[in-house]
């Protein structure tokens, strides 16, 4: 069994029993939240998710990303935000994406065999008034794209990131956010290579 | 036919008469260099003397090798290995075993080594192996490489291969960077390739092999065989002088083979077909049947098959590896690039565990043409940088048709070193190693002829950068610049 894939097992285990009942609470994108644990990485602050036991992404070459949503809480800034600014950030984030993952990943429209469906609803978007508080924050699934089973399931946020360059300087932030989700995705499906069985061995 | 024998006589009287006076002008005229003890003169005499090959002339000529001047033991070690007579030979070995203090000095070393070698002597096996590790350097080891493939003796094979397992038992501890490793391994496939005329397969275990089957009744030609153009134009450039004694003798046209059957727009059967047949051969864990499967079915365009392939990328076997990244490069689709470049991003040690196959990876992804692989193919240039690397980067950069790789490469040019210090005689600084690879590349993208001199092609960019624009297709080349594109690319420009 892959090393990652038992780590993760593991740990979710060993999170369950604290957990059950609680888990985060989202704004009502995902389906279950009570299986969310915290993410171990230290600087993964007010992040949560949930791993099918055993997920192996070896398989999967090509990704689908559904139509990226904002989603805020009732009656928060983020639900408030025009529609203009929503589209802007669900544009943008889905350019960040897209630039990251294709050189390594084709993203496709259709599902079918060795794809990887991604579904992301945005649930914060704060903008940096001058106070370096800029944060955004998501809410997302990885799925089967050919059989519907859900592999994984995530709620992030990040924080004063500096990563954005073209967006406007108090959205910066939230930018920095696309590239790091960007990235960790694309880390996280190479991992399953690092750790991988090499074949004919 | 006695009036006959008798002009011929003559005649003979008359050139040898012709050839005592050239002998004399020239010991003259050296010995009078000498006493003006201005190395400017020594050196011109030397060189102009040279000309007459006649064992007196050497030995005058020999008489620089200990002078104080620098300068004039170059042109004297220069001179010598320009000579083909038995005396400029011995003293260029009585000066490599009776100055040891000669290693101090790396750059008049390696001349020596490289002069000597050029003889082409069997008597001069001994000066190439002799302590080949002891302060080595780039160009000294080459010119022993390169030195022992121009001496055509069954023997030299013999030191070649010892001096292979000595040198694969000493790459830690030594100095010898990945980078001079690719340049002594090019040099030995070349003085290997040269003596023989063979190719003996890929990686260590093909040569031991080929070795153990071939010693005993190896044989060596006289002459020097039929090579690839880039192995006959790389001796050339070493050498300074043709690779085939006979210029006119044409090399071997250039044959372009994929090593893959490419089967575009398969249908549904064939590509099932293929898929099926591919699965088989990985059940049978046998690293020869999964990499003719490999070639044979592979080159299916199709997703499914890509699929597949991959697989291969990590297998164990690193000759399955190679046909794996191979095929997918090959395979002209966009499905097989991303599996190249998810490679080089998982395996980030692969430069370090496999030079050659990283190499490789680095083609392949090349191979496309594609602006997506950029930043793969600029991505920590120095990082297990060899020869091959290298130039897998620049030629790959070259086959994408954009103004970003034209970019990359100019910033790629002026992030690279050069070959070594300034020249002690010319006081020209040294071209980038990498100048030739830069100049093929940065012609076949933008059709301009700078040819391998960084600071034209610097000038130029500042110039041209704001109106450049890059034609879709290859313009066209020199035949030069065309050859050295198809030989590394085994494509027709």
């Amino acid at each position: 069994m892959k090393s990652t894939s038992l780590t993760l097992a593991l740990l979710v285990l060993a999170f369950a029993p604290a957990c059950k009942s609680k888990g985060p609470k989202g704004v009502g994108f995902l389906d279950d939240y009570s299986k969310l644990t915290p993410a171990t990485q230290a600087e993964r602050k007010n992040s949560w998710n949930w791993f099918k036991p055993g997920i192996d992404l070896r398989k999967y070459d090509y990704l689908l990303i559904d139509p990226i949503v904002v989603m805020g809480a009732k009656g928060s800034a983020t639900e408030k935000l025009s529609d203009d600014l929503k589209k802007r950030a669900t544009d943008g984030f889905r350019n960040v994406l897209f630039e990251t993952i294709d050189p390594y990943y084709s993203v496709v429209k259709e599902p079918g065999a060795h794809v990887l469906r991604v579904r992301i609803a945005l649930t914060d978007l704060t903008p940096d008034e001058g106070e370096g508080e800029g944060s955004a924050s998501l809410e997302g699934e990885l799925i089967d794209a050919q059989s519907g089973e859900k592999l994984a399931a995530f709620i992030s946020t990040v924080q004063g990131s500096k990563g954005g360059w073209r967006a406007e300087k108090k959205w910066l932030a939230v930018e920095g956010a696309f590239i790091a989700w960007s990235k960790r995705l694309l880390e996280y499906m190479d991992s399953f290579h690092e750790d991988a069985e090499i074949e004919g061995a | 036919m006695s009036r006959l024998l008798a002009v011929l006589v003559l005649l003979a009287a008359i050139a040898s008469a012709q050839t005592a006076d050239e002998v004399k002008q020239a010991t003259d005229s050296v010995k009078a260099a000498f006493r003006t003890k201005d190395e400017v003169v020594i050196d011109k005499a030397i060189r102009q003397s040279m000309k007459v090959n006649d064992d007196a002339v050497s030995k005058e000529i020999a008489k620089g090798l200990r002078n104080r001047s620098l300068a004039v033991r170059q042109a004297a070690i220069e001179a010598l290995g320009s000579m083909d007579n038995e005396t400029a030979l011995k003293e260029l070995h009585r000066l490599y075993f009776g100055d040891r203090s000669l290693s101090k000095n790396p750059k008049l070393f390696a001349l020596l080594l490289k002069e000597i070698g050029r003889h082409g002597d069997p008597s001069s096996i001994k000066v190439m192996t002799d302590s080949p590790f002891n302060r080595l350097t780039l160009e000294s080891g080459t010119a022993r490489l390169m030195g022992l493939g121009n001496i055509r003796d069954p023997k030299s094979v013999e030191e070649l291969m010892k001096l292979s397992r000595k040198a694969s038992g000493k790459q830690r501890g030594t100095g010898v960077t990945s980078q001079w490793r690719g340049a002594f391994n090019q040099a030995f496939d070349d003085a290997m390739f040269i003596l023989t005329g063979q190719d003996y397969g890929r990686g260590k275990e093909d040569l031991e092999k080929w070795w153990r089957d071939n010693r005993k009744d190896l044989k060596i030609d006289a002459e020097r065989p039929q090579v690839s153009e880039e192995v006959s134009e790389r001796w050339a450039g070493y050498w300074q002088k043709t690779y085939y004694k006979d210029a006119k003798k044409a090399p071997p046209p250039q044959t372009f083979n994929a090593p893959i059957i490419i089967v575009e727009n398969p249908t549904p059967e064939q590509e099932s077909q293929a898929v099926a047949n591919l699965k088989d051969a990985y059940k049978t864990k046998d690293p020869d049947t999964i990499a003719a499967a490999l070639q044979r079915y592979g080159g299916t365009v199709s997703s499914r098959v890509v699929h597949e392939v991959a697989r291969g990328l990590r297998y164990k076997d690193p000759k399955v590896r190679m046909v794996a990244v191979q095929t997918l490069g090959w395979t002209p689709t966009k499905d097989a690039l991303k599996q190249l470049h998810r490679m080089y991003r998982r395996e980030k040690k692969l430069g370090k565990e496999d030079e050659a196959l990283f190499a490789e990876l680095l083609k392949e992804i090349g191979r496309h043409g594609e602006k997506s692989s950029i930043n793969v193919l600029s991505d920590k240039p120095f990082k297990y940088h060899t020869l091959a690397s290298s130039r897998a980067r620049i030629y790959g950069l070259g086959n994408i048709r954009t103004k970003d790789s034209v970019e990359t490469l100019m910033k790629g040019m002026q992030k690279t070193g050069t070959g070594g210090a300034r020249d002690s005689r010319t006081f020209k600084q040294d071209e980038p190693r990498a100048m030739p690879e830069f100049n093929v590349a940065l012609t076949v993208l933008t059709g301009e002829s700078m040819g391998p001199v960084q600071r034209a092609w610097l000038q130029w960019w500042r110039d041209s950068k704001k109106k450049l624009k890059i034609s879709p297709e290859r313009p066209p080349v020199a035949d030069d610049i065309r050859r050295k594109w198809e030989a590394y690319w085994n494509e027709k420009y």
